[in-house]
């Protein structure tokens, strides 16, 4: 007989009831979802397991263009927002004051939904918006109709705005309390060695701060790569994001359309793993680091 | 080699002076020691010499120069930090290369340099590793490599033994001994152990409350405490009850002693002490000495393996004394005590209380 550890499975018995919970919707979600992109819904009618629903998904048009806007929008916009998080972090760490109200202010998109933050965007990008409006006015164009198309426009400057919005305080949040920490142990240390400014932010901030940065934008890359409020609000019709394109193909009257959604879905979904890996890659080299203290 | 100078430096946190006008020389190539309890104002008064932390009043000289408004970068005044504070994400090479690739020395040049303060500091099999992957004697011998290597003028060691066990302190404190005295480095070294200080510095400098109390030769702080609080952070002492002075001779219940010597410096005001080291035991009725001796009972023994302690009944006192190697006394032996005159340290100044009766504090 093998001797069961109680102790190493208290936890499990623990969790049990909320694990078996989780792993249920989640299972059979992702159960039902591979299942009806490979082709099989008997409700329907169809029980031919078959990969022609991706094969059709990669060869059409929509779905590459999609990917490719996905991929374009998230990149720029959680590159952006690393980098302006990074600095705007970095400015305030290297303040004598803390700044509190400022902070607040900074931190506040975080708690805007999503929904929200495409309106905002919206009113204030959109050729109707208030920069077109003040623009008139102000005498730089005749007409609002002059403004540069941001909202809908195929190289998505809005869908990116509103990612940005809402990415930047969260990297700003994670990365001031990092280089808060790095701040007190390692700059006393540097500059007492000669290290200036650039040095200091170069050479110990930023290689040391680059996991969690990367981190919180892998977070932030996943995230707008897979969610489909914003860019259907601001995004246009012509190329679709790879989500609002598995959202028309889902409520498309004929049923037989839905293995293409479950299909883009799984694409999602096969990218999401991909990131949480690089994630856990991130965040392990960090840990590396953290021990080195 | 390089003097240091600082002229009545004051430092405030949050309403509390910290470094009460604090007054040091440190002599070209010399290696001193700021003693103190935590809290007592000696890591701050390092911090404001490397520039790190900025003082409210006074002024700092390195080799007869003003510094107070050269920055930490500029001042040549290294540190080297009790929790080492090593670059986690470079190697032990790359973090001892750091300080010249700020000076921006030479690759070539850096590179031959870094190997041979590897060497220097026995660390060549390691350049490559990472400080998470060195033991705690390693990391400090890379924080004092990285700030050998670019040739201060002024190095800094705040409480650089604190966190090794006993067998690598005494490697690393004679390691850096070793140093000082081949680089002749002027090196100003913070502890709170008195071990620390005597051992590898020529003049120590004990703090109190941000106050210098007294700064001096080990020798010095040891024989001739200038407070009872000195006295007592170099270890264990008898605050020797006084019975009557007069004019020539200090009666106690360890005997009178003529004021000659070290008592000639005897005063209202002042107090006797004496080191346990300094108390002789010897054998009831013993007539070798021409000195009577006072008559006691051994009351408790302990032995340390080099020494073994006693406390000794005298009159209703209790005296300690100490004798190297394993004691021949066992309690409720009766001994008789003998001091020497010599041995006896004057202690003057506002905490010397000289009431009568006085007891032994013990620490």
């Amino acid at each position: 007989m093998f001797k069961v550890n109680k102790r190493r499975l208290k936890p499990y018995i623990y969790l049990f009831p909320v694990i078996s919970i989780l792993l249920f919707v989640f299972t059979l979600g992702l159960g039902n979802s591979i299942m009806q992109s490979l082709g099989y819904r008997p409700g329907i009618g169809l029980y031919e397991v078959t990969l022609d629903y991706y094969r059709e998904v990669f060869r059409s048009g929509g779905f590459l263009s999609g990917l490719l806007f996905s991929f374009r929008v998230s990149l720029i916009s959680s590159l952006l927002a690393a980098v302006i998080g990074v600095g705007i972090a970095y400015l305030l760490v290297m303040q004598k004051k803390e700044w509190p109200v400022l902070q607040a202010l900074l931190k506040l998109p975080i708690i805007v939904p999503h929904l929200v933050a495409a309106f905002l965007i919206f009113t204030i990008f959109s050729q109707s918006g208030f920069l077109a409006r003040l623009s008139v006015l102000l005498g730089f164009i005749e007409t609002s109709r002059e403004f540069p198309p941001m909202i809908f426009d195929t190289r998505g400057i809005g869908v990116i705005l509103a990612y940005l919005w809402k990415g930047t305080p969260f990297i700003f949040l994670i990365v001031y309390q990092l280089l808060r920490t790095i701040e007190t142990e390692m700059v006393e240390a540097a500059s007492n060695l000669g290290a200036g400014g650039k040095e200091l932010f170069f050479r110990i901030f930023l290689p040391l701060s680059l996991p969690g940065v990367f981190s919180a934008f892998i977070i932030l890359f996943a995230f707008s790569f897979g969610s489909y409020e914003i860019p259907f609000l601001l995004g246009p019709t012509v190329p679709r994001a790879l989500p609002v394109l598995a959202y028309v193909e889902y409520i498309n009257p004929d049923w037989t359309n839905r293995p293409y959604a479950m299909a883009i879905n799984m694409v999602l979904a096969g990218v999401s793993v991909l990131l949480v890996w690089m994630y856990h890659w991130a965040f392990s080299r960090y840990q590396q680091f953290r021990k080195g203290h | 080699m390089t003097e240091v100078k600082l002229q009545n430096i004051s430092k405030i946190y949050n309403g509390e002076e910290t470094v009460k006008n604090l007054n040091l020389k440190v002599n070209k190539g010399e290696m001193i020691s700021l003693l103190g309890p935590s809290g007592s104002g000696k890591t701050t008064t390092l911090k404001i010499i490397a520039g790190l932390v900025e003082a409210e009043k006074g002024r700092i000289f390195i080799d007869g120069k003003s510094v107070d408004h050269v920055p930490t970068q500029k001042r040549g005044a290294v540190i080297v930090f009790q929790d080492h504070r090593l670059f986690p994400h470079m190697t032990v090479g790359g973090n001892i290369e750091f300080g010249l690739r700020m000076q921006r020395v030479p690759k070539e040049i850096r590179r031959k340099k870094v190997q041979e303060m590897l060497k220097f500091v026995g660390l060549e099999a390691h350049g490559g590793k990472f400080p998470g992957e060195i033991s705690g004697g390693q990391k400090q011998r890379v924080a004092i490599a990285r700030g050998l290597i670019v040739s201060p003028k002024v190095l800094l060691l705040d409480e650089p033994f604190s966190s090794l066990d006993q067998r690598l302190k005494e490697e690393m404190r004679s390691f850096i001994v070793d140093i000082q005295r081949t680089l002749k480095i002027t090196t100003i070294l913070v502890s709170h152990d008195k071990e620390d200080a005597l051992v590898t510095s020529s003049k120590i400098g004990v703090m109190f409350d941000g106050e210098l109390i007294q700064y001096g030769t080990p020798e010095e702080l040891y024989e001739s405490p200038k407070s009872l609080e000195v006295a007592r952070f170099f270890g264990e002492i008898n605050e020797v009850p006084l019975i009557k002075t007069e004019e020539d001779v200090i009666h106690t219940v360890l005997g009178a002693f003529r004021k000659k010597g070290t008592l000639q410096g005897f005063e209202k005001g002042s107090k006797l002490l004496l080191r346990p080291e300094a108390v002789t035991l010897s054998k009831e009725g013993n007539d070798y000495s021409s000195d009577p001796g006072i008559p006691g009972k051994i009351t408790n023994r302990i032995y340390a393996g080099e020494k073994t302690y006693y406390e000794v009944e005298v009159e209703g006192l209790r005296i300690k004394a100490s004798v190297l190697g394993r004691g021949i006394w066992q309690v409720e032996d009766s001994v008789e005590i003998r001091t020497l005159e010599a041995s006896l340290i004057v202690c003057r100044g506002k905490e010397a209380d000289n009431t009568m009766g006085a007891h032994n504090e013990k620490e």
